[in-house]
């Protein structure tokens, strides 16, 4: 039995220099049980974070603690800790020349806690020939592959970097549903890197947002999806918000955008902001549209 | 290290049939044109091994594979032998597998005497077996040797920045060689010792021991570089 941990991932303060781009000071939690999607635009540090947290990268400064574990990893925890842990890239890194039968090979190697009839029962479901050559799948078909790979050593950790990249939306609801199914095994955790923030939607309890190498937001998802609001108003119903104390401070509007017609305001409390204007329409906001006007819009 | 070795192994299990009939094609043609099988097992031991090297080295940049790789339950130092494992097992079955070739095509030279005109060197009776596993043997030396040369650079840079050092640090090691046995009796003594009977062996054990003693130095060397690359 492992020891039970409270935080799957634990990143403090994590800082990565490179010659144009630095990863500044991150902080990440990833508590059991929770599924934690990673957004941000590309190039924003969502890739260099993973490879922190995977040990493939040194980091410059900040501690990153994995089940439980400091990294850089001692070489008797490496094996223990490494097969507790399923990873998907955003590409099928195996042998090209491989065959899926060669991967499932390659996983009863690499792992004490393998289990075969969990693989091919995926790859069933994927349909995934055993004879297929890696080559020869679609980004699609080799996302499933790795997909399949990574959940058949039963691990208490998923992390995915752009795993439902390139799927059909059939495919993708088929992937979500798995990953969902995974979850209710309990003591499970997913850090899900993705652009598709529509699976965030339907799986995540938390999102973080990285920004030019930074955190710009670390917020459930509920507070997004349940909770904030987004306003379209014109600029004279701006101007009286603005100018008005109607709202509590903390439910102010965080962010703006200017439109050639209208003014969109991210509200972090739609049920107050109704209140106070009821006669102002504003509607849930979903995860990318919380996402763009944070990123995009001016602060008030 | 198992799951390394056997994962290299399995990512050029499909490339090695290729490999064999291109070096059974060119192995036999050399023996063909020289009339003899020693050069020929010289080649296929040397070419297989050769193939392999650069072949899993340019495997690990493609799709990401090495950063994959060290997602597994595999440590830094468990690839690094793993490689020179796989290299060694490898380059060790090209040899016998040369030999093998060597032997069949004297064999076949053998029995094709009297259908049509056999050079006499091409046939299994005038063809002497330690001088074919001799020329596989020094093959297999000097493959190890390459690669004990070769592997810490591409651990450390990757196989794309890594081979463009290769040659730079070969003809170094050429040129250093050269200055330090410029002048010695290091060459002479070789040479008479190639052809004097009683002191070919101890010639072996000393090229055996030498091969093998920096191909583990190198291993080591590598398996340090590699702790430290950035993937």
């Amino acid at each position: 039995m492992h020891e039970i941990v409270h935080n799957m991932i634990e990143v403090r303060g994590l800082t990565k220099h490179y010659d144009n781009f630095t990863l500044d000071g991150v902080n990440l939690s990833v508590e059991s049980g929770c599924v934690v999607g990673l957004i941000g635009g590309n190039g924003a540090g969502k890739t260099t974070t993973l490879k922190a947290l995977l040990g493939i990268i040194d980091i410059d400064a900040g501690t990153i603690e994995v089940l439980g574990h400091k990294l850089p990893l001692k070489s008797s925890q490496n094996t223990n800790i490494k097969s507790r842990i399923g990873v998907v890239f955003d590409t099928c890194a195996f042998p090209k020349e491989g065959r899926v039968s060669d991967v499932e090979l390659i996983g009863r190697m690499a792992y004490s806690n393998w289990d075969s009839n969990n693989f091919w029962e995926l790859c069933s479901r994927f349909q995934l020939d055993k004879n297929k050559k890696v080559d020869d799948l679609s980004r699609g078909m080799g996302m499933k592959l790795t997909l399949a790979f990574a959940m058949s050593h039963n691990p208490s950790l998923l992390i995915l970097d752009e795993a439902t990249a390139g799927l059909d939306p059939i495919a993708r609801a088929d992937v979500l549903e798995i990953l969902r199914k995974y979850m209710e095994k309990g003591d499970k955790s997913i850090l899900l890197s993705t652009h598709i923030t529509t699976d965030l939607d339907k799986i995540a309890d938390r999102v973080v947002c990285l920004d030019n190498g930074r955190v710009v937001f670390d917020v459930d998802k509920d507070a997004i999806c349940d909770i904030a609001g987004i306003v379209r108003c014109r600029t004279a119903d701006f101007e009286a918000i603005k100018s008005s104390d109607a709202l509590s401070p903390d439910a102010q509007p965080i962010r703006i955008m200017r439109n050639q017609y209208e003014i969109d305001l991210l509200v972090p409390d739609r049920t107050a902001f109704k209140q106070a204007y009821p006669n102002i329409v504003c509607d849930k906001v979903d995860i990318e549209t919380y996402m763009t006007l944070f990123l995009k819009g001016e602060r008030i | 290290m198992k799951a390394m070795i056997f994962s290299d192994l399995i990512t050029m299990k499909n490339a090695f049939v290729q490999t064999i009939v291109m070096m059974l094609i060119v192995g036999v043609f050399i023996m063909i044109s020289t009339q003899s099988a020693i050069v020929g097992v010289a080649a296929i031991s040397m070419g297989m091994s050769c193939m392999y090297f650069y072949s899993i080295a340019a495997y690990d940049e493609m799709n990401n594979w090495e950063q994959f790789r060290l997602t597994l339950p595999i440590t830094r130092h468990q690839v690094a032998y793993g490689r020179y494992a796989s290299i060694a097992i490898v380059a060790l079955l090209n040899f016998l597998l040369a030999i093998i070739i060597g032997f069949a095509f004297t064999g076949v030279a053998e029995m094709l005497v009297g259908s049509i005109e056999v050079p006499e060197k091409m046939l299994l009776t005038n063809t002497d077996p330690l001088y074919v596993v001799a020329s596989g043997g020094v093959s297999l030396l000097i493959m190890l040797i390459a690669a004990a040369i070769g592997l810490p650079l591409i651990m450390r840079f990757g196989m794309t920045k890594g081979i463009r050092i290769v040659p730079v640090i070969i003809i170094m090691i050429l040129a250093i060689g050269m200055v330090f046995v410029d002048g010695t009796p290091i060459m002479e003594t070789v040479e008479t010792a190639l052809f004097n009977t009683s002191a070919v062996a101890i010639l072996w054990t000393v090229g055996i021991v030498v091969s093998v003693t920096l191909y583990i130095a190198s291993a080591a060397l590598a398996a340090k570089l590699y702790e430290g690359r950035n993937l």
